[in-house]
């Protein structure tokens, strides 16, 4: 049985009401570059923290995740996961410079690299250069007014709903739709709270007394040209200046994480972001996961990860992976152009 | 049992869900204000039970969407300036606040320590309870202002907003606060920009 | 204003707590006064003298302490009407239907190290994307980061 659609059915009657209700009484609903706008400004502008539901669906099977979420200006980030068993109790903390994970369970504190990325500072017209953006209406979320876009990308892949806080421009609620319209992810606050002063003490981590400290850096420094990556990786890999769909070339780095070394280069259209992984395929056998795709006439396997997909293959002595979201298709297609 | 308290919450998976993320999200945070504030472990840990015991009793009434912290703080303050009021002072003064001497400076009380090598670490020691003997040395009120300021982060407007008095009052405390610190703390303020 | 009332001022200039008017007008007197200059350095000594006090660690028994106190301390109860859970609740009730397991884990669990790096490295790649869900990217980053730590994968638990 498939519940999610169901729900969708559900939430799709109350936006059709909510439309017919609303457009007697409210003001003008805003355009697509205005609401655009808001959610770009959004991390800018508003401090929150709030109480958020996430669930992925895939297949038959869904999950659901609780996580108390709080950020605060400019991407400081603190998530405290409430449920499922598996990831209750652990808490990530970003402060912008390391993003911190403890996992009570092992008493174990893991270092990352901050998820705040040096500022790619995407422009509402490079989300509509890549996404057909339209302004489906008003609706209340959590007892608060906003303002319904969807965003389908051009190239294909899943369509992504936002309701957007007319107040302060943070989505509070998400829908993500594969392309038989079959919603696969949604995320939104049960409760929020903003303000313009999130204490900043929530977004220090002190690692408990006696933890174990793993650090988890990315590795290597990033490289800003295809060629200096492929001087730098030591195997031969292909490392095109851009690829199918208008993503072009950001970064790259060359990852070692125990006996996996891979020449790692991130693209980006200027909203969304592929990357594509090489190694030596002596060190690492395509991994026997996820659903068959050929890839050029070779077989290559794609795992779904909820939130994009990782597609696999090898071609002569090179593994090679590509992450995105995109279709089957458009993957495999990008895959192409990275098979030497 | 104090009247009109609202029904309590019951065991239901979320209330208890609720109640634990907000213990985890706070409770270091209620237990530095507390420790601050009383200047002592026993006390502190007093208050931090009495503060959720009324947190737990009163969560269905929260409003979720209002600022939680400003609430939770208010509640530790009030039940601080209870406490006082219910206690002689002299028990705010005890086993590891430092001794103040008659002359109104403040010696940590030597305390044997097998990790004693560790200068720095000794030092640390020896500055926090010369700070804190220092707090303790203000008037409850004014001492309340200076730890959500200065220890906690907290602007003006969100202490006003907690201890429920005006922005003015906050100020003129805060400076009080600062200037009697810095006339107690003068040796440690040597050398320091 | 007057010395005396400029230098109690200080505090709140400070802590850019000030008008923008008052701050300019401090900012003068200041230019001119050695004694307010003084005063403005001890209070920002003791500012971050203040900030820079350790946290004092809670026993660690407090917290089992506050428990018997309060959730283990009442009989169970009937569930409550909670209205700001009332949407959570609809969720929940919908995708009870479905066996809410982590099936991300067990795909991911085969392919070794390989993916878990390949997920982690674009999960922080996506992070700075403008409409990210930053929760789940944080779950799907902290997901792997774990199993390269070498926590092992739940399925002991089931």
């Amino acid at each position: 049985m498939r519940a999610l659609p169901v729900w969708s059915a559900v939430s799709a009657a109350v936006l059709t009401a909510a439309l017919a209700a609303g457009a007697a009484t409210r003001p003008a609903l805003p355009s697509a570059d205005q609401v655009l706008q808001a959610m770009l400004d959004a991390p800018g502008v508003v401090d929150y923290e709030g109480t958020k539901v996430m669930t992925v669906v895939r297949g038959h099977r869904a999950e659901t995740v609780t996580v108390l979420e709080a950020y605060k200006r400019l991407g400081r980030l603190r998530l405290e996961f409430l449920s499922p068993e598996g990831v209750a109790g652990r808490l990530v903390v970003d402060d912008g410079a390391a993003a911190w994970q403890y996992e009570p369970s092992h008493h174990l504190v893991i270092q990352n690299p901050s998820f705040a990325r040096p500022a790619v500072a995407p422009q509402a017209a490079d989300v509509r250069r890549q996404s057909l953006v339209a302004v489906l209406g008003r609706e209340e979320v959590i007892g608060r007014p906003a303002v319904v876009v969807v965003l389908e990308p051009r190239a294909g892949g899943p369509s992504r709903r936002y309701w957007v806080d007319e107040v302060t421009g943070v989505v509070l609620r998400t829908e993500e739709r594969d392309a038989a319209g079959e919603v696969v992810f949604t995320s939104f606050f049960t409760r929020v709270g903003f303000g313009l002063n999130v204490p900043a003490a929530l977004f220090r981590f002190t690692p408990p007394a006696g933890a174990r400290i793993v650090p988890l850096y990315l590795s290597g420094d990033p490289m800003d040209s295809p060629q200096a990556l492929a001087h730098l990786a030591g195997f031969p890999v292909a490392v095109p200046a851009s690829l199918p769909f208008g993503y072009r070339f950001r970064t790259g780095t060359v990852t070692r994480r125990g006996p996996l070394v891979a020449a790692t280069a991130v693209y980006t259209d200027g909203a969304r972001t592929v990357t594509v992984f090489q190694a030596p395929a002596a060190r690492f056998p395509l991994p026997p996961v996820g659903a068959p795709l050929p890839v050029g006439g070779r077989q290559g396997r794609v795992v779904e990860v909820g939130y994009f997909r990782v597609l696999l293959w090898q071609a002569g002595s090179t593994t090679a992976a590509v992450a995105g979201s995109l279709p089957d298709a458009a993957l495999a297609l990008v895959a192409e152009a990275v098979t030497p | 049992m104090r009247r009109r308290t609202p029904p309590e919450p019951g065991t239901a998976p979320d209330d208890v869900a609720a109640f634990e993320a907000l213990v985890a999200r706070y409770g270091q945070r209620i237990y530095t204000l507390a420790y601050r504030m009383a200047g002592n472990e026993a006390d502190a840990r007093d208050l931090v039970q009495e503060a959720l015991i009324r947190v737990w009793r009163h969560l269905r009434t929260v409003d979720p969407a209002a600022a939680l912290e400003g609430w939770l703080y208010r509640i530790v303050a009030n039940l601080f300036i209870d406490m006082l009021r219910r206690r002689p002072p002299a028990r705010v003064d005890s086993l590891d606040a430092p001794v103040a001497t008659p002359r109104g400076g403040a010696v940590p009380r030597e305390v044997a320590d097998p990790r004693a090598d560790l200068e720095a670490a000794v030092l640390d020691r020896h500055l926090d309870a010369d700070v804190q003997a220092a707090l303790l040395a203000l008037p409850a009120d004014v001492r309340a202002v200076v730890v959500l300021c200065d220890i906690e982060g907290y602007s003006y407007e969100e202490i006003a907003g907690m201890l429920q008095i005006p922005v003015g009052t906050v100020k003129s405390r805060l400076h009080r606060a600062r200037r009697a610190l810095a006339a107690r703390l003068r040796h440690r303020l040597e050398g320091s920009p | 204003m007057s010395h005396h009332r400029l230098s109690r001022q200080l505090s709140a200039y400070l802590d850019g707590e000030l008008t923008a008017e008052d701050e300019q007008e401090v900012r003068e007197h200041l230019a001119r006064c050695e004694a307010c200059r003084d005063e403005l350095r001890q209070l920002q000594a003791v500012r971050s003298l203040l900030r820079r006090l350790p946290e004092p660690q809670a026993p660690e028994d407090l917290w089992g302490a506050v428990r018997s106190r309060t959730v283990r301390a009442l009989p169970r109860r009937r569930w409550p009407a909670r209205a700001v859970l009332a949407v959570a609740a609809a969720a929940v009730v919908v995708l009870l239907a479905l066996p809410a397991v982590r099936t991300r884990v067990d795909r991911l669990r085969a392919a070794g190290v390989g993916v878990d790096v390949f997920v982690r490295e674009h999960a922080l790649a996506t992070a700075g994307e403008p409409f990210a869900d930053r929760a789940y990217l944080g779950l799907l980053i902290s997901d792997a980061s774990a199993a390269l730590a070498g926590v092992p994968r739940e399925e002991e638990r089931r």
